[in-house]
């Protein structure tokens, strides 16, 4: 066993700590390493943070040395903390090539401080020398830039001629390595400051003399290359570059004397530049490139090999030429391969942008005969399109294959994307259609209707193409459009709708279809002077359109009554067996009656007597007369009208509630009245609803209480039972409505006997206590019972009780107070809570509340 | 008059239900009803009765083919064959001087010209 120890012992002197060396030979002691590092961290030191780690890498160790575990251990990824990095490797004797990095934080952080700090007083002090010194070390140690910094700050400080020649001599040396350090595009900039700096520098010279040539600036070249060769003129390669300068501004220049193997590169060149053919023998890549135009094989791999052991720059340029090589030879993929090397290079040869296209756009076209559509699509611009018409197009069309293949197996999202890709490519009416029905497919509803207008803009113009859209398509288009900008959520989604909609009404011609459906959702979207003018146009040229008298009767029926009857009598001529026609022209007469009645216009009478010559017993037309009847004071025939319409439709609710009503209004309609109530009871069709309803009006309109009494009496017996109200809520319902009316405690007292009746898992006497508790000012107490039986209700679904609970709070609360019943708010929770922990009632004390819920109950009651 | 505004992953395409082409016509379009209709009588299998009846009705006429068209996939139109302009793949004298650049520069790398700067006393 061999074992391997590190410098540690010698750094342990400098602060380096180094507490763990791992075993050389892993096999003999696999864990050794490990353990070694382990039992080093248990040290107080470790534990302090103090400590530095370290871990041996070496080739043999990290393929045998289960190293990812011990960089599991907790101690040893401390290694991946803030502020610990590697400082060094060090050597271990004993190995080849074996590495130590050791981690330290304290003792790095403290060099630097000390150099930082050397530096500052360096220059608080103005001493040039120091700061000199400081900038040396960091150029040596690679960081040029900061040296430069301090070079300047040198120069200014400089008091003595010899100091500040340094400080100068110094800045020439740190902007040439800057300059040469610089990326491509500021080269040229950071060499002429260097020249600045020294301008007598045959080297800053030379080095932008290679920099303008790879410019191709060759006159600006040749001149720095003269300017050399005065100042150098042994200067190696020079008479190289100055002959290839003057052979790019000139291909017939005479070569000068450079040195043997360069000699036989610029004869090749001139050769290649002059004639196109290298001089036979030439070296490579020489030879090579003056016949690499046949594109045979051997001259492929021939430049393919060349460019591979060379730097990049020259890489660039051979991996350029073998991939024009390989389109020569027809190897398309190859060749994409080859210029996208180049491009990475830094190839910038102006012809490789185009034929990169031309050859993108050639193994698109290809992969595309072979219907390959994915790895035709692949070669899609990655975004935006390109300049090759061909290749946007034929891009498209591959994803437009990948995106339909993508929705016909149910793939929407992906033929989604495929589609919007197309679509930028190369855009077409097919392929809008398709987006658009992918749109829909995701609910993407607005993109939708922009790809519907879009399929509409493309399509064909002239009438004989077979992709023509008829005027027919076009308006159930533009209707499409509109469904989908309804179905957006988007502000002005509606009014776009409305337009889209009035844009299909002008395809629509004599299309009483179009026209019919364009006027009917117009008055959906409650645009009713749009609506009729689409009936009326229908009806101007089809008279008698049945459907369209019937949708413009209608309209007017909802909007402006007074002029429904008309329209719907000629229907009425023209179908008198419509269904729903009699109805509808009963009710249109009815309001048209009552609104001249409102006018005091003796027109009321004659809408009146034409309404019941087409529907003689229609109830609206009835309540329509009763009322006329009861304004002239024709008590009787009012009465009679009334009872004639309960009597015309005793299980149509809307109608019977209106005539009970108002035959409660007319005074001498007792017996009518009597005759209604007994019809209506007999029926069995008006639920509780219905008498509270009458009581509520009644109430409203302070009549007869005594028939509120037998109102609310129906209204209990018809509670209870499957689908019907629960007689608690219609009894809470009943004292309620009685309170607010002012009866007396006794009438209300047999109400409240009922609720208690009911039984306590009722609630409905909490309910009534409730509104006791409100009437006699104990709050507390009316909402602790209204969230008990709030609660109760909502778990039993009692929709009835939930709403008269929450009128109970409306009506009865105090000014201002906060919402306690209801669900959800905060105020409800914490009374909820109080409940819970007192359920027998506020506690007499309030020290016994917990102090955060009694912080927040005086929190409430203060706001 | 009714119109068709519901996309086909709704309503299923009813030439694929018939069984039929896009481009089939009047006559084909009714063949091919009546066969799956005796195929599928409605007492045997209602649903797919169902759906052959649907399909047709949608597209029984000129008028209505023309009408469901519009909200149905669309195979992709033929790619014309087309080409683009030829390339440029002559050997330029300005690479073969630029390489002939690279090659003399790559002699001379910028680091054999770094000086080591003098450290004041």
């Amino acid at each position: 066993m061999r074992e391997a120890r590190s410098s540690w012992g010698a750094n342990a002197g400098k602060g380096v700590w180094i507490c763990g060396v791992l075993r050389a030979d892993p096999v003999d002691r696999p864990n050794g390493g490990r353990e070694a590092v382990r039992r080093r961290l248990e040290r107080p030191s470790a534990k302090q943070g103090r400590s530095v780690l370290a871990v041996r890498i070496s080739r043999g160790a990290t393929r045998s040395i289960p190293f990812a575990a011990l960089l599991a251990s907790p101690k040893l990824s401390a290694m991946d903390r803030p502020g610990w990095r590697p400082i060094r490797p060090c050597d271990v004797r004993g190995r080849p090539e074996p590495v130590v990095v050791a981690c330290s934080r304290m003792k790095r952080a403290s060099k630097r401080q000390k150099q930082q700090q050397r530096l500052e007083t360096a220059k608080r002090r103005g001493d040039a020398k120091a700061i000199l010194r400081e900038a040396v070390r960091l150029l040596r140690s690679g960081e040029t830039s900061r040296a430069s910094g301090l070079a300047t700050v040198a120069a200014a400080s400089a008091r003595d001629e010899a100091t500040a020649r340094a400080a100068r001599e110094f800045r020439a040396v740190v902007l040439f390595r800057l300059a040469m350090e610089a990326p491509d595009a500021g080269k040229i900039a950071a060499l002429d400051e260097a020249l600045t700096a020294d301008p007598e520098s045959a080297r800053v010279r030379f080095h932008r003399a290679i920099a303008l040539l790879r410019e191709r600036r060759f006159e600006d070249a040749a001149a720095d290359l003269d300017a050399v060769a005065a100042l150098e003129p042994g200067r190696p390669g020079l008479a190289a570059l100055r002959s290839l300068a003057a052979l790019a501004v000139d291909p017939t220049a005479p070569l000068l004397q450079p040195t043997a193997p360069d000699a036989q590169m610029l004869q090749a060149v001139a050769g290649i530049v002059g004639s196109g053919k290298a001089p036979k023998g030439s070296p490579e890549p020489w030879a090579t490139l003056s016949k690499f135009s046949s594109g045979r094989r051997a001259d492929r791999e021939a430049l393919a090999t060349l460019s591979a052991g060379t730097g990049s720059r020259i890489a660039a340029i051979l991996r350029y030429y073998s991939g024009v090589a390989r389109v020569k030879a027809g190897d398309l993929a190859g060749a994409r391969t080859d210029w996208i090397e180049a491009t990475r290079l830094g190839y910038r040869g102006s012809r490789l942008p185009e034929n990169f296209r031309s050859l993108t756009r050639d193994l698109a076209v290809k992969l595309a005969s072979q219907c390959d559509w994915a790895g035709t699509a692949r070669l899609a611009p990655a975004s935006g399109e390109s300049e090759d018409r061909v290749l946007n197009e034929t891009a498209a069309a591959a994803l437009f294959h990948v995106g339909l293949e993508s929705a016909r197996a149910g793939r929407w999202p992906e033929a989604e994307n495929a589609w919007l890709r197309a679509n930028q490519l190369a855009g077409s009416r097919a392929l809008a259609q398709n987006l658009a029905l992918a749109s829909e497919a995701l609910g993407h509803w607005e993109q939708a209707a922009g790809a519907w207008r879009e399929m509409i803009r493309r399509r064909p113009r002239k009438a004989d193409s077979p992709d023509a859209l008829s005027d027919g398509q076009l308006a159930a288009l533009w209707m499409h459009v509109a469904e989908c900008l309804l179905q957006s959520d988007t502000d002005d989604s509606v009014d776009e709708a409305i337009r889209c909609i009035v844009k299909a009404t002008t395809f629509a011609g004599d299309d009483a279809g179009i026209r019919l459906e364009a006027g009917d959702r117009l008055a959906k979207l409650g645009e009713p002077d749009l609506a009729e003018k689409q009936f009326e146009i229908v009806m101007a040229r089809q008279p008698d359109n049945a459907d369209a008298l019937d949708a413009l009767g209608h309209l007017l029926l909802a909007h402006w009554p007074t002029e429904a009857p008309p329209i719907l009598k000629r229907l009425l001529e023209l179908e008198p067996d419509r269904p729903g026609l009699r109805e509808s022209l009963g009710v249109a007469y009815a309001a048209s009656a009552e609104y001249y009645r409102k006018l005091q216009s003796k027109r009321a009478e004659i809408e009146i007597i034409e309404g019941l010559l087409v529907s003689p017993e229609h109830p609206a037309i009835l309540i329509a007369l009763g009322k006329l009847r009861l304004g002239q004071g024709q008590f009787r025939d009012a009465g009679a009208a009334f009872n004639r319409a309960v009597h015309a439709a005793p299980t149509r609710a809307r109608y019977v509630d209106e005539a009970m009503h108002e035959l409660l209004h007319v005074p001498t309609a007792g017996a009518e009245l009597e005759s209604a109530f007994d019809l209506i009871r007999s029926g069995s069709q008006a639920g509780s609803e219905f008498w509270l309803s009458q009581v509520e009006q009644l109430m409203e309109c302070r009549l007869d209480q005594a028939w509120a009494e037998r109102f609310l009496d129906e209204a209990i017996k018809c509670a209870g039972g499957p689908g019907r109200s629960s007689r608690a809520a219609v009894i809470v319902a009943a004292y309620r409505l009685l309170d607010e009316a002012g009866v007396s405690e006794a009438r209300l007292a047999k109400y409240a006997q009922m609720a208690l009746d009911e039984g306590p898992d009722s609630k409905a006497i909490d309910a009534i206590n409730a509104i006791r508790a409100f009437v006699r000012k104990d709050y507390a107490t009316a909402y602790r019972l209204l969230v008990v039986a709030s609660q109760d209700a909502e778990k039993r679904g009692d929709v009835l009780m939930m709403r008269e609970l929450s009128l109970i709070e409306e009506l009865y609360e105090p000014h201002d107070a906060p919402s306690l019943v209801g669900n959800g708010s905060a105020e409800a929770r914490l009374v909820a809570e109080l409940i819970r922990l007192f359920p027998d009632g506020p506690p007499t004390d309030p020290r016994m509340i917990p102090k955060g819920l009694l912080n927040e109950l005086r929190n409430l009651f203060e706001r | 008059m009714s119109f068709e505004t519901s996309s086909n992953d709704r309503q299923g395409d009813p030439y694929e239900t018939l069984g039929v082409d896009r481009r089939a016509g009047d006559a084909e379009i009714k063949r091919a009803y009546f066969r799956l209709v005796r195929d599928h009588p409605p007492e045997q299998d209602p649903d797919r009765f169902r759906a052959v009846r649907s399909a047709y009705d949608r597209v029984r006429t000129e008028d209505r083919r023309r009408q469901v068209n519009l909200f149905l996939l669309q195979p992709a139109p033929p790619l014309a064959a087309r080409r683009g302009p030829a390339y440029d793949l002559s050997l330029h004298a300005g690479d073969v001087i630029a390489l002939a650049i690279e090659m003399v520069a790559a002699q001379f790398p910028a680091a054999l010209d770094y000086r080591e700067p003098k450290v004041p006393d």
